[in-house]
């Protein structure tokens, strides 16, 4: 992956954490973190690939988060996202910054993960849905990868 | 005149005396103003200068509530990190009040958490407890904070996970454990139905936003309060009902008492439906006069009655359901929810009588008068014939 492309998505996730950083911590975040582990491990298995940056809050049910990284065009970038154990559907989708949708993941369970590699180089919009939450608020994180190149 | 007739007319003054004072009393009828109790109209400075104190007390509450929240947010962070059951408290008080006051306020809130069956809680929970009798405003030329100001900071966009409530304490007469942890218990408020339930869903949030969460005042679902709560203000067992008390309150609230499940039902779902034209209100200011502005009678347990009836799990269907709030609160119910409400209500209070019914005692009066005419009218026959 290209240095620039790392740290504009590091910088674009840094900026965007601080909101969420107090709410560190609880088992509910560690569960997400795990499971964002798992998720990430059988996706990238054995390709050496690397966590980016990840991203970790709270939603309630109906609500969505969304955050804008810039991505380097031609790079592959894996986007994941997990939500903890009263969470039941959580949607995923990746769109430009016209709403155009690029890739959309509609899970039915805790777990959503798209692909992408952008012809362009530009801001693209990542947006987690919190489809339903048994118990608001639900944890739900977000990490992107970019696996190497092959 | 005839003597028999002066006997006549005598007894049916006397028995329209007795009807007099039985139904002409000024029972259920508002006392008259006198010039004792008749209060001066304000005039528009002073309304105006209330209503800016009470913007006042309102901007000062939410900045002490946020600060409270910040001076918390160490203790909040390491029971999250450590998985720690309970509340973070912060103590308030003078330094009249002793040292060990705060080890016995801790023991009896952790002592409530675990009777209400919190544990570790998703929405973490902070709880104020203020001592201080008159609460510091800063200047002497600023309004006074009323003693006993109980607030809550309810979680929001900047803290979703967060609930802060400040209870006053200044009251409390030292060594009534019981008491206290009742206090702490009911000043828990809504915040202890977020840390076992969660942030309702939006129709229920909604509902209750509109309300000022006035049916979930107090975690009713945990142990029987040390004194059983009664609205005995409002009835005396042996002289009736207030009736001043009874029609201080929305007529819903009136029918409701009287046992008409419609009213009930639109007693509990006032508010619910209404949109609110701004983001929601996060500050909820509860010092409030629940006897002028209850919606229902002892509507204050309505919510932990509910939870303690139906149980966990279908009180968490209902509080995050999506469904509109009648049909939902029916379904936990299993029962309509107007119907159900009545039931509630003789938990209470006997019905209240409402409309034409003749109360039993004038009933009695009555007969025995209608008997008594009878009688008599049947002597004077028997003497004419013997004559």
């Amino acid at each position: 992956m290209k240095p620039r492309a790392v740290v504009g998505v590091v910088l674009a996730f840094t900026a965007l954490a601080a909101s969420v950083a107090r709410a560190q911590g609880d088992r509910w975040e560690r569960e997400v973190r795990t499971q964002l582990g798992r998720a990430a491990g059988s996706l990238d298995r054995g390709l050496g690939g690397s966590s980016v940056a990840t991203r970790i809050g709270m939603l309630n049910t109906a609500e969505s988060d969304s955050v804008v990284l810039p991505l380097q065009a031609q790079t592959a970038y894996i986007f994941v996202a997990a939500c903890d154990e009263d969470c039941s559907s959580l949607s995923l989708a990746l769109s430009d910054l016209k709403s155009h949708d690029l890739a959309v993941d509609r899970a039915t369970d805790h777990a959503a993960a798209v692909r992408l590699t952008p012809v362009a180089t530009a801001s693209y919009r990542v947006r987690v849905v919190m489809e339903a939450c048994l118990k608001n608020p639900c944890r739900y994180g977000l990490a992107v990868l970019t696996p190497p190149a092959p | 005149m005839a003597r028999e007739l002066r006997w006549w007319l005598a007894g049916a003054f006397v028995a329209c005396a007795i009807v007099a004072v039985g139904y002409l009393s000024p029972r259920g009828a508002a006392p008259a103003a006198t010039a004792r109790n008749r209060q001066p109209q304000p005039t528009a400075a002073r309304l105006r200068a209330r209503g800016l104190a009470e913007q006042w007390r309102a901007a000062d509450l939410a900045v002490r509530l946020a600060v409270y929240r910040r001076r918390l947010e160490p203790e909040l962070a390491r029971r999250r990190a450590t998985d720690q059951p309970g509340p973070a408290l912060l103590v308030e008080a003078p330094d009249s009040v002793p040292v060990h006051t705060r080890a016995l306020v801790a023991a009896a809130l952790d002592t409530v958490w675990r009777e209400l069956g919190l544990g570790v809680s998703k929405v973490a929970v902070g709880v104020v407890v203020d001592f201080w009798r008159f609460p510091r405003t800063g200047t002497d030329s600023s309004p006074k904070v009323p003693s006993g100001s109980v607030g809550y900071l309810l979680p929001d966009s900047t803290d979703r996970a967060t609930c802060i409530a400040l209870i006053p304490a200044w009251y409390w007469t030292r060594g009534l454990t019981r008491q206290l942890e009742d206090w702490l218990g009911g000043g828990l408020g809504p915040c202890a139905f977020f840390a076992r339930w969660g942030v309702p869903g939006t129709p229920v949030r909604l509902w209750m936003a509109r309300r000022h969460y006035d049916l979930a005042s107090v975690p009713s679902w945990g142990r029987e309060w040390s004194h059983q709560p009664e609205a005995s203000w409002m009835m005396d067992r042996n002289t009736g009902w207030f009736w001043v008390a009874v029609y201080g309150h929305p007529i819903a609230a009136i029918g409701c008492l009287a046992g008409r499940a419609q009213s009930c039902r639109t007693a509990v779902l006032a508010g619910a439906g209404d949109a609110f034209g701004d983001s929601l209100p996060r500050l909820l200011d509860a010092t409030v006069r629940w006897w002028r502005d209850e919606r229902l009678v002892q509507g204050w347990r309505y919510l932990g009655d509910v939870a303690r009836e139906v149980g966990y799990d279908r009180f968490l269907r209902f509080w995050n359901s999506t469904e509109p709030v009648d049909t939902a609160l029916a379904t936990a119910l299993k029962m309509p929810v107007g119907k159900w409400t009545e039931r509630w209500e003789r938990r209470f209070l006997p019905r209240l009588p409402l409309g034409a019914a003749a109360p039993f005692s004038a009933a009695v009066l009555g007969i025995l008068l209608g008997g008594a005419a009878v009688a008599l009218v049947a002597r004077g026959a028997m003497r004419r014939q013997v004559g």
